[in-house]
């Protein structure tokens, strides 16, 4: 019984994953514009291989959680959609990594 | 257990790296360095042809932007339109400076070593001992200079590069010591050549990788 409890406790940060970051091409989005000031569309497009379909859909749900800044800027006379990780988004990517380290650490005994 | 997990659960510094070492696939650093070491070719031939010292370094350096010239416009028109256009974080921007400041380091020892040649040239007291120190110091500087490059940029073919620069020196003074030829073009050029078919290619594969996408997709409309 005290097994149980201990378990539950341990894996209670698995209920309080953040599901917008938890989607495998969203944390790889994330992971990408960690890493870098900003990047821009095709460049996230072509370290990802996702579709631009896909990339933009994904990147619409991040921008409404508030975790990705998306900017139209010309760049040498060129429009770029310039893409930057915001503060909430690396304060949630952060929470996440630390949460699924934690889950992963329990679970190996 | 706990390593394995941290190796293959999002590591952000390989994710990093790998997102950096892609803006060197274009080939274009390759091709750079091969003309580069091309034009010290050229100017070595200009000078087994007796062109004067002022008017071959005029040559050399007007030939030398060119090809940086030339370097900065293809990054723009052909990899920042294929690949994407990306702003590194402060780590990697420091890392980037240092080998800027390297590579100025670098051209001014060059430079240094290259007027200390003319200098002796035209003082002819103890010149067989300063000569055989020139080369060396060639030999050091680049080796050391590209070893660093190659750290600071993550691009490990630059230590090989090193190497092609290094050695058409030593090579040469072999090949004087014991055939008595003067080839110093030809062996810098072999070099420049290596690079610049090296570059060559990486550029061929770039192209076909990443073709050129038309602007509204590449904005993600």
């Amino acid at each position: 019984m005290d097994n149980d409890r201990m378990e539950n406790q341990n894996l209670q940060p698995l209920a309080e994953i953040d599901r917008i970051v938890h989607e495998p091409a969203r944390l790889l989005i994330l992971a990408y514009l960690s890493v870098v000031e900003s990047a821009d569309f095709l460049f996230l497009m072509n370290q990802t291989n996702l579709t631009r379909g896909n990339l933009s859909s994904h990147l619409s749900k991040l921008e409404t959680a508030g975790y990705v800044e998306i900017k139209k800027e010309f760049v040498d006379k060129i429009p770029r959609t310039l893409l930057r990780l915001s503060e909430k988004g690396r304060i949630a990517f952060h929470e996440y990594r630390r949460s699924m380290k934690q889950v992963l650490d329990s679970l190996s005994g | 257990m706990q390593r394995r997990q941290k190796m293959t659960l999002l590591n952000l510094k390989e994710i990093e790296k790998k997102a950096y070492r892609s803006t060197f696939q274009d080939g274009l650093w390759d091709i750079f360095l091969g003309l580069l070491l091309l034009n010290l070719a050229f100017g070595a031939l200009l000078d087994n042809r007796g062109v004067s010292e002022g008017l071959n370094m005029t040559i050399l350096t007007t030939v030398g932007v060119l090809i940086i010239l030339a370097f900065i416009a293809a990054k723009k028109r052909i990899t920042v339109p294929r690949m994407g256009l990306v702003k590194f974080g402060t780590k990697r921007k420091r890392k980037i400076w240092k080998s800027r400041l390297i590579l100025v380091g670098s051209v001014l020892a060059g430079l240094i070593l290259f007027l200390a040649a003319i200098l002796i040239s035209y003082y002819p007291v103890g010149r067989p001992r300063i000569l055989f120190l020139l080369p060396a110091a060639w030999v050091a500087n680049t080796i050391i200079v590209f070893s660093l490059l190659a750290y600071y940029l993550d691009c490990a073919r630059l230590y090989a590069y090193g190497l092609l620069f290094a050695l058409p020196v030593p090579c040469q003074i072999i090949l004087k010591k014991f055939f008595g030829v003067n080839l110093i073009t030809m062996t810098l050029a072999v070099s420049a050549a290596i690079m610049i078919f090296v570059g060559t290619l990486l550029l061929n594969r770039f192209l076909k990788d990443y073709p050129l996408p038309d602007t509204e997709a590449s904005n993600g409309q």
